[in-house]
This record gives C-alpha cells, structure tokens and sequence, in this order.
C-alpha cells in the first residue's frame, strides 16, 4: 500500500514536473548552444573560403589591391574572436558580430567590384566560388534567425513565471546575451521596399 | 455552447496560422507542382506532378515546385526558406526535400536545398543549373521547358532519371502541339483523375485520423505518404542551402 503511494506521488510529481521546465530549460540551453554551434559552423566556412576567393581573383584583377587587403585583414580580425554564446556579455556577442559583420562586409564589395571584371565573370572557378559565398551569407543570415530565436525561447524560460521558480530551484541558470542584427541589415529591413516597373 | 466554440478555435488556431507564408500559398502543397503565377501549361504541370510525385513516393527525394505572382517587396531567399519550413519538404530522417521557387514578376528564381542534400546538391550546382539550365529557357519565354529541364538537373545531380520528361526538356525543344502529345496528356490526366477518386474514396476514414493527430501534434508535419497523390511535406529541416538567380 505504501509502495503504491510513493508510486504515485512520484506520478503526479512527474506529471506536473515536466510542465515546470525541468526538461524544458535544459533542453532549450542545449538548443540555443547547438544552434550557436551552426553558426559559428558557417562563419568558419566563410573564413574557409575566403583564401580561394582571393587566390582566383589576385591573377585577374591586378587594381584592386586594397580591397583585396580589407578582406584578407577582416578576415584575420574575425578568425581572432571566437565565444561561447552561453557565458558571453553583450559586450563580447557585440564584438564578435561586429568582426563578423566587416568580413561581411568587405565580401560584398570585393564580389561587386570584381562583378565588372568579364574574364573573371567567364571563369568557372569563381563563378562556383561567387555561389557558395552567396549560399554561405544566406545561411549565415538564417542560422543567425535560428539562434535569435532560440535565445528567445530560452530567456523566456529562465524568467518568465512558472518556469523561472523551476530555474531558481534547480538551475541557476542566467539570462543569455541576446543578438543583434547588424547594423547594414537593420537599415536595409528599415527601408520601404523598391518599386521598380 | 460559445465556450465549446471558443475552445475549438483556440485548438485550430496553430493549424489555421499559416506562419507568415506568402501571399495564396496553401500551408501544405497538395501536389507538387504549386503554379500561383501560372506560368505552366496544364501538360507540363501534369507530367512534373505525376513524376515528382512519384520519386517522392519512392523515397528518393521531395522536389516541389511553386510559382508566386509576386513576392511583395520580400527577398526570394526569405519567401524561401518560409516556405520550404512550413511544408517541411524531405521526410525528417533524410532530409531531402527541394523547393524549386520562380517568381516571374521580379524575374527571380530560387533552389533551396534540405539540409541533408547539400552535399549532393551543392550551392554551386544549383547556381549552375539557374544560370546555365533555367535561365537562358526562361529568358526565351520558354515556361514549360526551363521548369522540365531544372527539375531534371537537380533530380540528375541527386542521382534520379525522371521518368517520362525527357521529351519535354531536350535541349532544343521542338514547339509543335501533335496529336501524339495531345493524346500522352489525356492519359496522364486521366490516370491522374482515376488516382484522384481512388484516393478520395479510401480517404474518408483516414482524414479525421489525419486531422486528429495533427490537432495533437499542433500541426508538425504529418509525415508518411498520404495514399491517393498527397504531397504533403515529411517534416524535412532546411538551413539555407542552395542558390538563387535571375534572368
């Protein structure tokens, strides 16, 4: 009789347990650092391509010096930051998104300049770089989303009541850095849309 | 009473939401050809769907294909991935879903690529098969031939003959309308027709099973082939592959 009493507290203890969070903040910390994981995953593959990006443009195009210097030293600039989402300050995500952001940015220009050049438009080596680089940023873009998203979820779990007493009883666990959009995007999202006819 | 009624709409709401997809497009695809902008002709959709359909049935990949009027000011890499996620295109384990999105008015194309595919299906091959296969088809106003001769190459890099499309995207499509061709569209419609019923008569009880589970489920993804010609999306994850172009 005894035994059936414990067994079922333990039941209903289960039962309204899962509800609280105690599955659901760990499994939205593990989330938000598989997702993190992803991103940092894509940003190294830009890093990665970024020596064969140069090495096919350097021989076609001899003026661009400069801009083909801005890429390799955001580049370097970028590869030197690295974090852990799930113990960084504000600071530290504002960083690196920034270091992030200038390679980024200095991709694009690199691409657009050399979008002029018709013996590297010809050449079939940069055009399946031009791709990835292209496919790269839109995934970058959406891993970035992804993880915007599941830092939400999380945070809402650690604060918002009932799952934040589950957190100060069990966890202790803290608030994430949330991310930002870049700057050029934000502006970009701010702008009315072009019409063209 | 009211109550009830509330509570049910409350329980319908996830299933309703359409999650932000674009303008007119369903929440699952009912076939795979999903022409918004009707830019196909009734022939060509019909051989895409009885093809695609079909590789799909097989296992060998989810390939669907959707035409917008307009993509309202959006990217084509956000209306995208929007809706590659909503339809969950691929089954979940493999991941092999593919949508194919043109939106005529912009002049704009996309392939997204599910994220287990993109090995097989790399940015780079699908830049190629926009830029190389698709494009110069389209730019002739040739419809029907760029969308048959894209779905060959991206079923071709993935290891698939389509069957019964060869004739439709040769290289230099002869534009005649014989008799021959007419008569292979009525086969196709009404073997097309005949499945149709069939399905609709065996699906009775299987839609209120189907429904109830997705009111459970709140609606992710029902997974497995719906009997009859379904095209519903296996719940595939996507992370932004593929490549988009214009022409």
């Amino acid at each position: 009789m005894r035994f059936l009493k414990t067994l079922l507290a333990f039941a209903a203890a289960a039962l309204l347990l899962t509800g609280c969070g105690v599955q659901s903040i760990p499994q939205a910390k593990n989330d938000v650092e598989a997702k993190a994981a992803n991103l940092t995953n894509e940003y190294k593959r830009r890093a990665d391509l970024v020596p064969q990006l140069i090495g096919v443009v350097k021989g076609s195009s001899k003026h661009e010096r400069e801009t083909l210097e801005a890429v390799v030293a955001a580049r370097s600039k970028a590869t030197s930051i690295s974090i852990d989402p799930s113990k960084s300050t504000p600071e530290q995500v504002k960083a690196y998104q920034s270091a992030q952001g200038e390679l980024g940015q200095a991709l694009g220009k690199l691409l657009s300049i050399t979008e002029s050049y018709p013996n590297l438009k010809a050449n079939d080596a940069y055009r399946d770089l031009q791709a990835q680089l292209e496919g790269n940023e839109n995934r970058i873009k959406i891993a970035r989303q992804d993880l915007i998203e599941s830092i939400q979820n999380y945070n809402n779990q650690v604060t918002v009541f009932p799952t934040s007493l589950t957190n100060s009883w069990f966890f202790h666990y803290q608030k994430m850095a949330q991310w930002d959009l870049p700057a050029e995007e934000k502006a970009a999202n701010e702008k009315a849309p072009e019409v063209k006819f | 009473m009211r109550r009830l009624a509330l509570l049910l709409c409350l329980a319908l709401a996830p299933a309703l939401m359409a999650d932000g997809l674009p303008q007119g497009v369903p929440s699952q695809p009912s076939q795979a050809v999903t022409d918004l902008a009707s830019m196909l002709s009734a022939d060509a959709s019909a051989q895409l769907n009885a093809a695609l359909s079909q590789a799909w049935q097989q296992g060998k990949f989810q390939l669907a294909v959707l035409t917008l009027p307009s993509l309202n000011g959006a990217g084509i890499e956000d209306a995208s991935i929007q809706v590659a996620r909503a339809w969950g295109l691929g089954s979940k384990e493999q991941g092999n879903g593919v949508l194919l999105l043109i939106a005529p008015s912009e002049h704009r194309m996309r392939i997204e690529v599910g994220s287990r595919l993109e090995g097989d299906l790399t940015d780079a091959a699908c830049s190629r098969i926009i830029n190389d296969v698709m494009a110069p088809r389209l730019r002739e106003g040739d419809n029907d031939g760029a969308v048959l001769a894209g779905c060959q190459a991206i079923a071709g890099q993935l290891g698939v003959d389509l069957p019964g499309m060869a004739a439709m995207a040769r290289p230099a499509p002869v534009r005649r309308v014989g008799l021959g061709l007419a008569i292979k569209a009525l086969i196709v419609l009404a073997f097309l027709g005949l499945r149709l019923f069939g399905g609709r008569r065996r699906g009775s009880g299987l839609g209120w099973f189907m429904a109830g589970t997705m009111l459970g489920s709140s609606g992710s993804g029902s997974g497995g082939y719906s009997g009859g010609g379904g095209f519903s999306g296996g719940g595939g994850g996507f992370s932004g592959g593929g490549a988009s172009g214009g022409w």
